[in-house]
């Protein structure tokens, strides 16, 4: 549990923890006092996230303090790692990485106005730490409009330290915050918080709770807080009481609960839950998908035509300028070409969960996931994988069970993701060429062996290696509220920016190696290449626009003259294609870059690995495309254009046309035969073929370990399933 | 200002001790009960009594079936009645409501 001790920039700062119920607006609170301005790190051991925001001290001197964000819990005497990490860190033994240890000087505990009492039993475990405490009741607006008035003096007596309310949305109190940070002592409350644990020390808080809240709090009961006049039959909701002046909100809890009610009984049947729940994630799922492209292909287009400037400032063929451009700018543009959806992903699904629906999705989703050992919670990351992986795997944090996290992580990339879709196209195109319905059909089964293989895995998983009970399906169900836009903009900032700065240093990384990989050895150019070049040379020193080239492209135009075979009359006549010079140009560029990827370390390395995907049906030429995309799947198309036909436009039709009809070295076997291509489409549905996933499945789990397993169980099970098609077909 | 009473409200008789308590996946949508007992691993039973369904906790049911939604409204215990229109809302599985026994008083 305990990671190693270092003193990081904490410097003398005063701890400042932040402790609350989960669903308290405790993230909210956190982002109104930081902003953007925080920093994040794990706490020692654990994958779990901290998020620490430096407290500046006030005008009237004193020190900086670092305000940590604890995890939300229940009750700090759980067995849950959430509950043992804010037992640890208020026990002085636990700190976020890079910070000092230290028993904190100041415990803020946020409450949830409109569930006082139950959230004071926490503030009773913190009271009996004797640490100075400042509790910060939140949410006072949807108190105060459920008829709930709460007196932050009385409440203070009760507990014996500082209460500040706080509208964390609006910023309301926020100012408060802070001087009660500065001003907190240790809690001496007017009666004592009893002691001891399990079912009796459980009630006995819980009662001392209630009792706390009796004193602090009033229900609205229609009458005037101040003079007691009735004002229930007045008109109008707000108004002053003609008795004595004092403004009044007539509100009924009843007709709140009431609605509530009504929105649940919709949201959570079974068969309208399912359908709005359906209906909300095809919106998200659409949005993940089209509107991220726009973002996307702009990134596309900026990373291009950095590469195109590079490209006409640096040496041609130089060392630096490659990696410049085909490494790093490549690389970089593969990095944050994901941060749209990432970002897209993350700000909607902050805009759900504020509004309470979320929770209520989970609650629903879990009784169709549960028989495959995964929790409600893991619908929305599933889902999400659809369009990336990436997303997906950094949306499992809303798991709370550890075991079911990982396997959520871990199934995740079986999900059909767009990177997928270029490799159905050319595939299913090459099976039902002309045949559309019947493509369609083949991509819908794609699509339903990912969910498939994906569910199972997660079973076998959580029967095997993740063996263990998972968490008992308990939520609580938040109220309905509007969301924030400012705490869904600043947790999107957030999480694009872990994603960079952690996933995306790994993936540039990968793509420099595979960029190096998949251009050097620098090569002579073939001789036929040369032969070409040659007889461009020729026929522009004569000043012909075209020419005739033996073994070049069929262009739909030849001369025929005698071949060498049969004499006089009898002689054969031989075709050659007429090129233009451009044409001709082309055909040599397209030569030399064959040449290049077959003989790059990649080239290499497909055939000498030729012999482990032959069970599959594989030859050289396919096995570097299976091995180039590695990095990416969509890498595949442009790999086989480029091996095949030269070119790397992969959109281009008579590159297409040439990959279908590509030949083995024996001329005669096509590589993509109906085994081979059924073959290919299955790999590639199971197969963990994107380097950048396993990169964040690394940072997410906390461990290469279980990317390492990732990796080994989806390509293991993608060579068997394929393997099988292929000699089943072949 | 008028506070909330410790007394319990007229409606609501409290439960007699010893009655027979039933799982509260058999009751009603609009039942309510106190929570008696929770048969359930220990770690299941404490991270109920967290959320607020310690022994003793007056419970509404305001949904059957799976999931079972139940509002926690305040406290019977020998010491302090205390109920409340509202409270926080809990969702549980079925299996979990099976598990959980409570003394019906509505």
């Amino acid at each position: 549990m305990r990671g190693p001790v270092r003193t990081g920039d904490a410097g003398d700062a005063r701890i400042i923890a932040l402790i609350g119920n989960p669903n308290t607006g405790k993230t909210t609170l956190f982002n109104r006092i930081s902003g953007l301005n925080h920093k994040t790190s794990n706490f020692a051991g654990t994958t779990l996230e901290a998020r620490i925001a430096r407290v500046k001290a006030g005008i009237e001197g004193g020190r900086d303090g670092d305000l940590i964000d604890l995890p939300g819990v229940y009750s700090i005497e759980l067995e849950q790692l959430e509950s043992r990490i804010v037992r640890e860190v208020l026990a002085g033994q636990l700190a976020p990485r890079g910070h000092a240890i230290g028993v904190p000087e100041v415990c803020v505990v946020v409450v949830d106005a409109t569930n006082l009492a139950r959230n004071l039993t926490l503030v009773a475990e913190v009271i009996r730490r004797r640490l100075p405490t400042l509790v910060v009741v939140n949410m006072i607006d949807l108190a105060q409009r459920q008829g709930l008035t709460i007196d932050a003096h009385k409440l203070g007596e009760a507990l014996g330290c500082g209460v500040v309310l706080t509208n964390a949305r609006t910023g309301e109190g926020i100012d408060q915050v802070r001087i009660g940070i500065r001003e907190a002592r240790i809690p001496t409350p007017v009666r004592a918080v009893p002691g001891g644990g399990g079912g009796d020390g459980a009630t006995a808080l819980r009662v001392w709770a209630e009792e706390v809240f009796a004193l602090a709090a009033a229900e609205n009961t229609g009458h005037c807080t101040r003079c007691g006049y009735d004002v229930s039959a007045l008109p109008g909701r707000k108004g002053k009481c003609p008795e004595c002046g004092t403004p009044y909100v007539r509100t009924d809890i009843s007709a709140s609960e009431a609605t509530t009610d009504r929105i649940d009984r919709v949201l959570m049947h079974p068969v309208l839950g399912v359908l709005v729940f359906a209906a909300v994630m095809t919106g998200l799922f659409w949005s993940l998908f089209s509107l991220a492209a726009y973002p996307m292909d702009w990134i596309d287009a900026i990373f291009g035509w950095t590469t195109g400037a590079l490209h006409g400032v640096l040496p041609e063929g130089s060392i630096l300028g490659d990696l410049l451009t085909d490494g790093v700018v490549a690389g970089i543009g593969a990095t944050v070409i994901f941060l749209p959806q990432i970002c897209l992903l993350f700000f909607l699904i902050s805009l759900l969960e504020d509004t309470g629906y979320l929770a209520r999705a989970a609650l629903l989703m879990d009784r169709v996931l549960r028989p495959f050992g995964l929790p409600g919670h893991a619908f929305v990351p599933l889902l999400s994988s659809h369009a990336c992986a990436l997303p997906g795997i950094m949306a499992t944090r809303a798991i709370p069970d550890r075991r079911e996290r990982l396997a959520t992580i871990l199934v995740a990339p079986f999900m059909t993701c767009s990177a997928r879709l270029p490799v159905y196209v050319l595939l299913t195109g090459l099976l039902f060429a002309g045949r559309p319905a019947l493509a369609a059909l083949a991509f819908v089964g794609c699509y339903a062996l990912g969910i498939t293989a994906a569910v199972f895995s997660a079973l076998i998983a959580r029967r095997t290696i993740l063996r263990g009970r998972g968490r008992p399906m308990v939520m609580e169900l938040p109220s309905y509220k509007l969301p924030s836009l400012r705490t869904a903009l600043i947790t999107t900032y957030h999480r694009g920016w872990v994603f960079l700065k952690n996933a995306g240093t790994n993936i540039l990384m990968i793509c420099i190696a595979l960029w190096w990989l998949s251009s050097y050895p620098k090569v002579e150019p073939p001789a036929e290449a040369e032969r070409v070049r040659q007889q461009v040379a020729l026929a522009q020193s004569a000043g012909a626009d075209e020419l005739p080239l033996r073994g070049g492209p069929d262009t739909g135009r030849h001369v025929s003259i005698p071949g060498d075979e049969g004499n006089g009359p009898g002689r054969v006549l031989v075709h050659i294609p007429v090129l233009t010079v451009e044409h001709a140009t082309r055909f040599a560029d397209q030569l030399e870059a064959r040449h290049q990827a077959a003989n790059s370390f990649a080239g290499r390395l497909g055939r000498f690995i030729q012999p482990v995907f032959a069970p599959l049906g594989y030859d050289w030429q396919l096995s570097i495309g299976v091995l180039s995309s590695f990095a990416a799947r969509e890498v595949f198309v442009s790999t086989m254009a480029v091996v095949v036909a030269g070119s790397d436009d992969a959109e281009d039709e008579g590159v297409r046309a040439q990959i279908a009809g590509a030949r083995r070295d024996d001329g005669v076997t096509p590589v993509f035969t109906r085994a081979t291509a059924w073959s290919l489409l299955i790999y590639y549905v199971l197969a963990m073929q994107c380097l950048p996933t396993l990169a964040v499945t690394a940072r997410e789990s906390g461990s290469w370990k279980w990317a390492g397993v990732q990796l080994a169980w989806m390509s293991g099970l993608a060579y068997v399933a394929a393997m099988t098609v292929y000699q089943v077909l072949a | 200002m008028p506070t909330t009473t410790l007394e319990s409200p007229e409606s609501h008789a409290p439960a007699v001790p010893g009655e027979p308590a039933v799982a509260l996946s058999t009751l009603a949508r609009g039942q309510r009960a106190v929570v008696r007992e929770a048969r359930m691993p220990a770690d299941d039973a404490a991270l109920l009594r967290a959320m607020g369904l310690c022994d003793c906790a007056l419970v509404t049911v305001v949904r059957t079936g799976e999931p079972c939604v139940v509002t926690v409204t305040g406290v019977d215990g020998a010491t302090c009645r205390c109920h409340r229109v509202g409270g926080c809302r809990i969702g549980l599985s079925r299996a979990m409501a099976q598990r959980l026994f409570v003394s019906i008083i509505s």
